[in-house]
């Protein structure tokens, strides 16, 4: 056996030595108290749950320690740190409630009395067995709720995940852009045969570009950038004067991730909704400034029967919200249509690399 | 003669039901068939919580029959040791094993205790034949509850 399995192991028998001492601890106690000074077990938790102050101090002390607990170590981080820590709180919160409920006794007894009659260690172990339970359902509650949570974080990123999946792979099979480039292609085929050599290289280009991303949850924006250029360059060719696109990304921005042609759907949505044409030119921008991805158009809206559904941006924004906790941002101006794409840092992000099978 | 053959076949009992639940888990000529067994989490279940109901009940008369003594830190064990396979099977954190052993313990020894006294009350049972049906019905009882605890707890991402 490996020296992780031996340690498990270690582990597991002190956990076990320590439930047994416990239970121990508990019965020949009570045991004990009982043949000597005829205590009586049920009587003092009876006591202990009419004083309502006392029961609650029990449980809101119990939940806070667990919370102060979880803070610093999380659950199966260091196991048996944890459970002494545990050990710690329920017998510095049973002593405080012994003290608590021992106090008015003093009314009518001394402490000298009350250490010789047995009423301090009964209280102390009906207050501990007590707490411990307290403390322990609150532990497994807590536990529960938080892998439940993370069971449904991982649903939702899921479920985002393949609804992003699945609408990139309606827009590579996008019959409308491999339409129009065909047509333009036709048009550089009489016309110009050199470029339409070059505008098939490209077109190839972004359908490779496509097929090898699909799988990667995200991708370094220097390319996406190279990318979105073969993309604009497509586009260029296709509306010529009527569109024009600027890109400008400083170098320390090329090293961070970005959702994969998620600055191409943008600039999509841009010649998808507006005027273009020489007369209403369209400019969009590309630039980073503040930790985002600025994509910028001046808003002249195609009169269209069929509204714009969103769909496309929701399902970035939902893609940005499930990996890295962030939204995206849009700002509808009055000339201007503004989405800003929050740039993530790479911080050993390799494993996002990894294609899933 | 034959209250020694008694003991003597209770106490064999006894030995070889623990001895074969702890082979099973720990011995490398076995891992074929633990993963058998263990093939599932529900099978698991069935096999760990009925096997340490049925070792509860011949520990508990054995040793009161034999010792005429209280089983109760045997049974003690032996819970502690069924809770936490159960718990490593589905990969239950260490610490919330404990909080759930240490609750299942106590649980077990009240609901031990008071389950026997009622049986004694309400049907004419003698005190060792409540005492085994009680560890039995407490066992199999704890064992499930837990198995429901760390089974919904325990999804994969």
């Amino acid at each position: 056996m490996n020296k992780t399995t031996d340690s498990k192991w270690r582990e597991i028998l002190i956990l076990a030595g320590i439930v047994l001492l416990f239970r121990i601890f508990y019965v020949e106690i009570l045991d004990y108290l009982k043949s000597d000074y005829q205590f009586d077990f049920e009587n003092i938790l009876k006591n202990i749950f009419r004083e309502y102050p006392i029961s609650l101090f029990i449980a809101v002390a119990g939940f806070f320690s667990i919370r102060r607990i979880n803070k610093h170590y999380s659950w199966g981080e260091n196991p048996l740190l944890r459970i002494l820590l545990f050990i710690l709180a329920s017998v510095a919160i049973s002593s405080i409630v012994t003290m608590l409920y021992c106090i008015p006794k003093l009314k009518q007894l001394s402490w000298k009395d009350l250490v010789a009659s047995g009423h301090i260690e009964g209280a102390f172990v009906v207050t501990t067995v007590l707490t411990v339970t307290i403390m322990g359902s609150i532990d497994i509650v807590l536990y529960y709720l938080k892998s439940h949570k993370k069971a449904l974080d991982a649903e939702i990123l899921k479920k985002n995940k393949a609804r992003f999946q699945y609408e990139q792979l309606k827009r590579q099979l996008n019959p409308h852009f491999l339409f129009n480039s065909l047509n333009v292609l036709d048009y550089l085929v009489h016309t110009d045969p050199e470029r339409a050599s070059g505008y098939i290289k490209k077109l190839a280009g972004v359908y490779r570009y496509l097929l090898s991303k699909e799988s990667d949850p995200v991708v370094y924006l220097e390319e996406e950038m190279e990318f979105v250029n073969m993309y604009v360059n497509l586009l260029e060719e296709r509306f010529k004067n009527g569109l024009e696109v600027s890109i400008k990304i400083e170098d320390q921005y090329l090293k961070t991730l970005v959702i994969p042609c998620s600055i191409q759907l943008l600039i999509e949505n841009a010649t998808k909704h507006n005027i273009i044409s020489e007369s209403s030119p369209l400019f969009v921008k590309v630039y980073a400034k503040d930790h985002y991805i600025y994509v910028e158009n001046n808003y002249q809206p195609r009169i269209r029967s069929d509204a714009s559904t969103g769909v496309g941006l929701k399902n970035i924004d939902g893609q940005i919200s499930a990996l890295f906790n962030k939204n995206i941002e849009i700002s509808k101006l009055p000339d201007k249509f503004i989405v800003k794409l929050p740039v993530i840092e790479n911080k050993g992000s390799q494993l996002f690399f990894k294609t899933e099978s | 003669m034959a209250n020694n053959f008694t003991r003597s076949f209770f106490l064999k009992t006894n030995l070889l039901s623990l001895t074969t639940i702890l082979a099973l888990f720990k011995s490398k000529e076995t891992h074929h068939l633990n993963m058998k067994i263990f093939s599932t989490p529900l099978k698991s279940a069935h096999v760990v919580v009925h096997g340490f109901a049925l070792a509860h009940a011949i520990t508990a008369m054995s040793i009161i029959s034999i010792y005429h003594t209280d089983p109760g830190i045997i049974l003690s064990i032996l819970t502690i040791t069924m809770l936490i396979i159960l718990a490593r099977i589905n990969d239950y954190p260490l610490d919330v094993t404990m909080a759930l052993t240490l609750i299942c313990c106590l649980a077990g020894f009240f609901l031990g205790t008071i389950g026997a006294e009622i049986i004694v009350k309400f049907f004419p049972v003698s005190a060792m034949t409540a005492q085994v049906i009680t560890t039995v019905l407490v066992t199999e009882m704890l064992g499930w509850i837990t198995y429901i605890i760390v089974r919904r707890a325990n999804r994969k991402e």
